[in-house]
């Protein structure tokens, strides 16, 4: 590793089951660059950054860093993996898009976690060192403010301070201005170039392209897990950069669907809500219309709106053509509308109870009489869903605990379509699982779709979209970007949308 | 395959060998008057009002709820109907008020957690001690001795069984218990009631986005609970006779104990009504166990909490296990 070197990665390979999540990446990031990282949904980032913080330990390769903190660092070492502690003590910090901070303590409390100012907490000590932090960065937070009362912006702007505060060689930034606006974004900016000018690397992850060009040296793009390229970012423009980041030969094939589109089924009208603003589409009988966009676009929870399970503040959504109040998800199921949620685990399914008590929750008031419910019919219900989704099971009594991420995915599609919805929202509809499961979902899809059934598909996956959709809507920044024809299809135009073009 | 079975069918049963093994221990150790069929009926029946109070208690737990408040909400009711009593009510009216009281006090706390949404550890602690400030304005710390008809019938008729080569005394009180205890059974398996109870407590947010009223859902378990919560206080009141402010100390705390020694899980996830059943008879049976061999009865608190800890490690293993596989997580997708 030469001298300007702050850190770099060798043939880095990390594989899931099923997935290869980096495929022999190398990398260097200088003393004093601004490294901006940028890669479609699932290209990589993430499990990048992983390997870096040691929060992940890569199947193949190594890193090379240079122990010790401060500016006398000590010559290059190399490891086949990082630990989180030996990270911190080779000065590399990150800044997650989720927060770390103690809520119930003040800003300067959190600045100063972990670093000792004597041994006793010592609230002037600790002020002091945020104020002087504060200052020297235009930052107008009070020191003392508890950070729950602070607003998301502020805790991030405090994520960052505390990030800072422990002077570190290497300082990633993951999506740091998700919850910022303007003037808090040209305060990040600002931090950015005076690390810079102290030597420090920054790498930048960002899915805005405009932040991008703002402030990094040089960009890397990932895709498919695979280092594509490392350019000068002046040297480049966004149309070269968004073709390196789609680059991807559309290698599946998808089932070929038959079915004509027919009369609208669900109507949004600038519906507001969940934070997500002015949203207007319609999707029709008949089709697959694809949701497209960025991880936090707001397309999850625009849907949870439309659900009824998240409160709308403004707008409406028409169910076959009528304003439908929908304040509940039993309003919206009564209507017709079935969610598929993002999360199975957390949000999709009971993991503890059996196959097939998961089948029959939906329906549960329909198959009992007097509240004794058919144990007959459920059973009979149950066995056909296993039977049409093929899950792959022992029993309808097994647990949906100990299934496999496809198999649980079709137990809570089964829920879902057991109540007979004429219009079905999938969020995520194939996340984490394998090719085989894949395409038994797609071809389900297809299958409700000549039923006459209305789809909603929201999905990061660029194959699938464009794969199974027959029109796309893009996302972009908790709004509507754009609505795509068949004829417009391609990773570019969605690209272009989604990245706030 | 066939090995791995035999071992979750251990896993499983686990606390019913631990039964089993306290019923020999005490069986030796008592010389055998433990196993005599009178001394067994009279363990279920010291135990019979607490039975019934866990039925209650199971589906509140089962649900991912907790309720602190049970104990006083037994002194509440026990008090009242000892005040009816004393003024010569009725003993139908008496009883048709202690229901009535129990699915008030049970539905109260339910709209307070389904409103305010918190885990109801503190409503409930609350609740718990408005009742015992509300027990003794009540009582003014008087006891009420004037139960009879229906009430001692329920509590303390005995009829004789021929068992084996003997006779024994057979309390009325078990059959209650045992019909309640089936009831619950029944609602937790076979009632769509029940599956909710399950799901609730395995995944509130799944829940919602299933299209169920969760709120609505936490009432009705703990208006279901007021209502063998009631049960249990009209045959705490039958057996012994009297009522006070102090009937149902503590029995929140025996009942969440036995319920969870069985096999229940607190914050939901698991258990049937068996697990309930077999947890408060262990309970009983160290209790009844221990006096048998005359031990000081603060050993038989220190006894009773190193079982309980026994129990919630074993517990802890079984569910490290099932998070291990859990565990096994998707690829991230995303930025």
């Amino acid at each position: 590793m030469d001298d300007h070197q702050a850190l770099s990665l060798r043939h880095i390979t990390k594989r899931y089951p099923g997935v290869v999540a980096l495929d022999d990446v190398s990398l260097d990031f200088a003393k004093g660059e601004v490294h901006a990282i940028v890669g479609e949904n699932g290209a990589g980032k993430s499990t990048f950054i992983k390997v870096i913080t040691g929060a992940v330990r890569p199947d193949a390769g190594s890193v090379a860093v240079r122990p010790g903190t401060g500016a006398d660092a000590s010559p290059a070492a190399e490891y086949p993996a990082m630990t989180p502690a030996l990270a911190r003590s080779c000065g590399i910090e990150c800044i997650y898009q989720e927060f770390n901070l103690v809520d119930c303590l003040s800003a300067a409390e959190n600045i100063c976690f972990g670093t000792r100012l004597g041994a006793l907490v010592d609230q002037n000590a600790m002020n002091q060192v945020a104020r002087g932090l504060f200052d020297e960065f235009g930052i107008d937070i009070d020191p003392s403010a508890i950070v729950r009362d602070l607003s998301s912006a502020q805790k991030q702007i405090v994520e960052i301070a505390k990030a800072v505060s422990k002077k570190p060689r290497v300082l990633i930034l993951d999506e740091p201005t998700a919850s910022l606006t303007v003037s808090e974004i040209s305060i990040l900016f600002g931090i950015v170039e005076r690390m810079k000018k102290q030597g420090a690397t920054l790498i930048y992850i960002s899915h805005r392209l405009e932040e991008i060009f703002a402030v990094s040296d040089r960009v890397s793009v990932l895709r498919d897990g695979r280092l594509i390229t490392t350019l000068r970012t002046g040297d480049c423009d966004r149309q070269t950069l968004i073709k390196h980041m789609v680059g991807r030969e559309l290698s599946e094939t998808y089932p070929a669907r038959t079915s004509t589109p027919g009369a609208l089924a669900l109507e949004l009208k600038r519906l507001s809500g969940n934070g997500v603003r002015d949203i207007s589409f319609g999707a029709r009988r008949g089709e697959i219309l694809g949701v497209a966009g960025l991880v936090g676009a707001g397309r999850s929870e625009i849907m949870k709106v439309v659900f009824g399970a998240e409160r709308r503040q403004w707008g409406e959504v028409l169910v076959n053509g009528v304003a439908s109040a929908i304040l509940s998800p039993s309003d919206a199921m009564r209507l017709g509308i079935s969610l598929i949620p993002e999360d199975r685990k957390t949000e999709g399914c009971f993991l503890m109870d059996s196959i097939r008590s998961n089948i029959v929750y939906n329906i549960l008031k329909k198959i009992s009489g007097f509240f004794v419910v058919d144990q007959k019919k459920e059973a009979a219900i149950a066995r056909d869903y296993i039977d049409r989704m093929r899950i792959k099971t022992p029993s309808p009594e097994t647990k949906v605990l100990t299934l496999s991420g496809g198999n649980q995915q079709k137990v809570v599609v089964a829920k879902a379509l057991a109540s007979e919805s004429d219009i079905i929202i999938f969020d995520e509809p194939t996340r984490g699982i394998d090719v085989g499961a894949k395409h038994e979902i797609y071809e389900l899809m297809n299958e409700l779709c000549s039923e006459g059934k209305c789809i909603v598909m929201v999905t990061s996956d660029m194959e699938e979209l464009l794969g199974m959709s027959d029109r796309i809507v893009v996302f972009a920044e908790r709004t509507l970007a754009g609505e795509l024809g068949r004829e417009q299809f391609s990773q570019e135009a969605v690209l272009e949308l989604a990245s706030g073009g | 395959m066939k090995g791995k079975n035999i071992r979750a069918i251990i896993r499983d049963h686990i606390m019913y060998l631990v039964l089993l093994a306290l019923v020999a221990m005490f069986t030796v150790a008592t010389g055998g008057t433990f196993l005599k069929p009178q001394n067994v009926i009279n363990v279920v029946n010291q135990n019979v009002y607490l039975l019934v109070v866990g039925v209650g208690i199971t589906f509140i737990m089962l649900s991912g709820g907790l309720d602190l408040s049970i104990g006083y909400q037994i002194s509440t009711i026990a008090v009242v109907m000892g005040i009816l009593s004393r003024d010569g009510a009725p003993t139908a009216a008496i009883m048709a008020a202690g229901f009535a009281l129990g699915i008030c006090l049970g539905t109260l706390n339910g709209l307070i957690y389904a409103r305010l949404k918190v885990f109801p550890f503190m409503i409930t602690l609350a609740i718990q001690y408005i009742l015992n400030g509300v027990t003794y304005l009540l009582s003014n710390s008087k006891t009420f001795r004037t139960f009879d008809g229906a009430f001692k019938f329920l509590g303390g008729y005995t009829f004789a069984l021929k068992l084996g080569g003997g006779s024994v005394n057979f309390p009325f009180g078990i059959i209650v218990m045992a019909a309640a205890i089936l009831a619950g059974a029944f609602i937790l398996n076979k009632t769509y009631f029940g599956r909710h109870i399950y799901a609730m407590g395995s995944n509130p947010e799944a829940v919602v986005l299933s299209g169920v009223n969760l709120a609505k859902m936490r009432v009705f378990v703990f208006a279901l609970a007021g209502v063998f919560v009631s049960l249990g206080a009209i045959l705490a009141a039958g057996r012994i006779g009297a009522t006070s402010s102090g009937t149902g100390i503590g029995a929140e705390f025996t009942v969440m104990a036995g319920a969870m020694l069985g096999g229940v899980k607190m914050g939901g996830g698991g258990g049937k009504m068996n697990n309930m059943v077999v947890g408060m008879l262990i309970i009983g049976l160290l209790n009844n166990g221990m006096n048998l061999m005359n031990l000081n009865q603060y050993w038989q608190y220190v006894a009773m909490g190193i079982v309980l800890l026994l129990a919630i490690s074993l517990d802890t293993l079984q569910t490290e296990s099932a998070d291990k596989r859990a565990k096994q997580v998707p690829p991230p997708t995303g930025a």
